[in-house]
């Protein structure tokens, strides 16, 4: 087999920014007020997409949410996470290259929540059945929303103390 | 590797040493049948089938129950929110307003909380019984391209150690006061900001090092490429894979030319 021309540093942050996307998704997790629990996932995909674009933001959406739902026994999830968050990663940051400013950063926190928000409702349709996947949509919702709170500043605060970050991970496209 | 990051048992069974190709074949083939079935029996039997391979692959009762008590949560809520939000036809049993509880709402929510276990557990044969490493091996053997199939390897590589630099950086502003369940949701999600801006930081120097060691070893020269071990199908890799096809082709012939198992009951 041979391969074709690979960008190593490409590679090594796209895993580790899919590590950085498993913990947040499966280690942190934020008390709400109501007693219960939301994970930054969303931040982390997010990050990714804002930081280094759209292949890398997609694969590590995809693969990091994919990853934490096999390690946290919901394995039957994980083709739908990794379809879902990959999607997400890929047009957040496809869109927010496309349309730089306020205006690319909105546009693009706003289409990468609808599609995890749409894309869950629909996977649990076929999962959980339409019910329960109705009865999950205000809780994707707050998640997503979350994800959007923390994944915006993190973007701007990581780009302003690790200046660096511009030239890590540049992508052919 | 923590149980926390990684879900593979190593054992020695004939699960185990199947052919990675091959159990990605029959786990997808089952979660094919535990999706066109709505039979609350053929779902039950799948969910039983699963276990007992399970228990063939020699994976402790213990790690079963572990995932009984994750499911938890999601089944319960799969049997309250369905006959609930979904009522189907039929006279109402129970009517609170504008929901309607009735008893094709009960069994459809029956036959999701099952289908709902089942691929949980059929996932799981191929997630305990295979260990990562073979696995992405296998999906290079079926056509992942390897830059792919290796960015796999290392991110399950990396696991623990960027795990470990959040705990490290978390412990630090703990020392320093930090608190995070004070305030409304907002605040509490906000509060983490300070960790992860470091967390990330940290994270992003490591993969600049990782970087440049996989450019030292000569990733990205076009080469012939080998592997220390390899994976290869055997005569019971052949067989399994053909009696698992030989059952799913039945599967399908009795859903859909008899029209059997359309419905929960």
């Amino acid at each position: 087999m041979t391969t074709r021309r690979v960008q190593p540093l490409s590679l090594a942050v796209t895993a580790v920014m899919s590590a950085i996307v498993f913990v947040l998704t499966r280690m942190v997790q934020v008390p709400t007020p109501a007693r219960g629990y939301i994970h930054l996932g969303d931040a982390g995909v997010f990050f990714s997409a804002f930081a280094f674009g759209p292949w890398i933001g997609g694969l590590a959406g995809g693969l990091g949410t994919g990853l934490a739902d096999v390690t946290s026994g919901f394995a039957q999830w994980a083709p739908f996470s990794f379809l879902i968050h990959g999607l997400q990663g890929w047009v957040v940051g496809w869109t927010s290259q496309r349309w730089t400013g306020i205006r690319g950063l909105l546009l693009s926190t706003v289409l990468g929540g609808v599609i995890v928000v749409a894309g869950y409702l629909f996977a649990g349709m076929i999962l959980s059945g339409i019910g329960a996947a109705l009865g999950e949509l205000p809780m994707n919702i707050i998640q997503v929303s979350a994800g959007a709170l923390v994944g915006v500043p993190l973007f701007a605060a990581v780009r302003q103390a690790y200046p660096p970050i511009v030239h890590l991970g540049r992508q052919r496209r | 590797m923590s149980s926390r990051f990684d879900f593979f048992l190593a054992r020695d069974s004939w699960l185990h040493r199947l052919d990675p190709r091959v159990k990605l074949w029959l786990v997808g083939l089952a979660g094919l049948t535990g999706l066109i079935y709505k039979q609350i029996a053929v779902l039950a039997a799948l969910l039983v089938l699963a276990h007992l391979l399970l228990l063939s692959a020699q994976v402790p009762v213990a790690r079963m129950r572990w995932l009984w008590v994750r499911l938890g949560p999601l089944l319960g809520m799969i049997l309250v929110l369905q006959p609930l939000f979904a009522p189907g036809p039929g006279p109402a049993l129970i009517r609170l307003g504008f929901l309607r509880l009735t008893v094709s709402g009960l069994l459809d929510g029956v036959s999701f909380a099952l289908r709902a276990a089942a691929l949980a557990f059929v996932a799981a044969i191929l997630f305990l019984t295979t260990d990562p490493v073979r696995l992405v091996q296998g999906l290079v053997r079926l056509g992942l391209p390897y830059p792919w199939g290796l960015t796999v390897g290392l991110a399950i590589r990396y696991l623990p150690t960027t795990y470990g630099l959040f705990v490290t950086i978390s412990e630090a502003q703990q020392a320093r006061g930090w608190i995070v369940d004070q305030g409304g949701l907002g605040r509490r999600v906000r509060a983490y900001l300070p960790i992860l801006v470091a967390t990330v930081i940290a994270a992003l120097r490591l993969s600049n090092n990782l970087g440049l060691a996989l450019a030292a070893r000569g990733l990205g020269y076009p080469a012939r490429r080998t592997a220390l071990h390899d994976i290869r199908f055997t005569a019971s890799d052949w067989l399994v894979t053909a009696l698992v096809g030989l059952l799913f082709g039945a599967a399908v012939a009795v859903r859909y030319g008899l029209g059997f198992g359309a419905r929960p009951w």
